[in-house]
């Protein structure tokens, strides 16, 4: 597949500028050099391969930040009775006011890749030799096969009753 | 960054021209884009090329038998179970 399909594969986000890049570089997934393929000349022919692409992309930052207030009478004596330092020393959990925050972000993509058509340019003319995926066939035969099979038990059953 | 585009886009675009000995031949693609704020998906596939050769031009379809194959057996499945619940209802 070309270049721009390889390109957009290998792609890193860590910012949010580059997560738009990523979408700009969508666009040019929609351009036609994606999904033809380099001419290769072999034998007294030339052949360009054509393959159906789709590619997606998500991706989403954000971040935080909060502060909380010291604890009323701060350099009062703690619970304890013992000044706040030396509470401190001897281990109470006391609240301290402070600043804290955070930012986090993720996205994920797709792609994937097809072959369809392989396209022969010889002297005696253009040919376009579709491709057939009998893999893909036959799972979606098996797939709607065992639809109707069910369905057709599933009435069977209900007009029993 | 995206200006002046769409959110849904569905184009049909033209390649550059491949010249092979008299003939000059112009890919042409469909593509579908769907763009959201934090992200998108794009589609595009192959549906033609033109062959042009001296003054005429010819356009050549790429048919894609797998995804028709697939297509034929879903709108089967439905019109099958379409059929047999029809069937029951009259009976």
């Amino acid at each position: 597949m070309s270049e721009q399909f390889e390109g957009f594969v290998r792609t890193t986000i860590e910012t949010w500028e580059e997560g738009m890049d990523a979408i700009d570089r969508l666009y040019q997934a929609t351009q036609p050099e994606t999904v033809f393929g380099r001419p290769i000349e072999a034998h007294g022919q030339t052949v360009i391969t054509a393959s159906e692409v789709s590619m997606g992309v998500g991706f989403g930052f954000g971040g935080g930040a909060g502060g909380s207030e010291p604890p009323a009478g701060e350099g009062e004596e703690s619970e304890t009775g013992a000044p706040p330092d030396e509470a401190e020393a001897a281990g109470e959990d006391q609240e301290t006011g402070g600043v804290g925050g955070g930012m986090g972000g993720g996205g994920g993509g797709t792609s994937a890749g097809r072959p369809v058509a392989v396209i022969r340019i010889s002297e005696d003319g253009v040919e376009v030799e579709p491709i057939v995926d009998v893999t893909k066939i036959a799972l979606a035969m098996f797939t709607a096969l065992g639809s109707m099979f069910f369905m057709a038990r599933r009435m069977k059953k209900a007009s029993r009753k | 960054m995206r200006r002046g585009r769409e959110w849904v886009e569905s184009q049909t675009h033209l390649g550059a021209e491949i010249v092979v000995g008299d003939r000059v031949i112009t890919p042409q693609s469909q593509s579908l884009s769907i763009i959201g704020p934090h992200g998108g998906w794009a589609w595009n596939r192959p549906v033609a090329i033109l062959v042009r050769q001296g003054k005429e031009t010819k356009r050549i379809p790429i048919v894609d038998v797998t995804r028709l194959a697939q297509l034929a057996l879903f709108g089967a499945s439905i019109l099958a179970v379409g059929l047999a619940f029809i069937a029951k209802r009259s009976r």
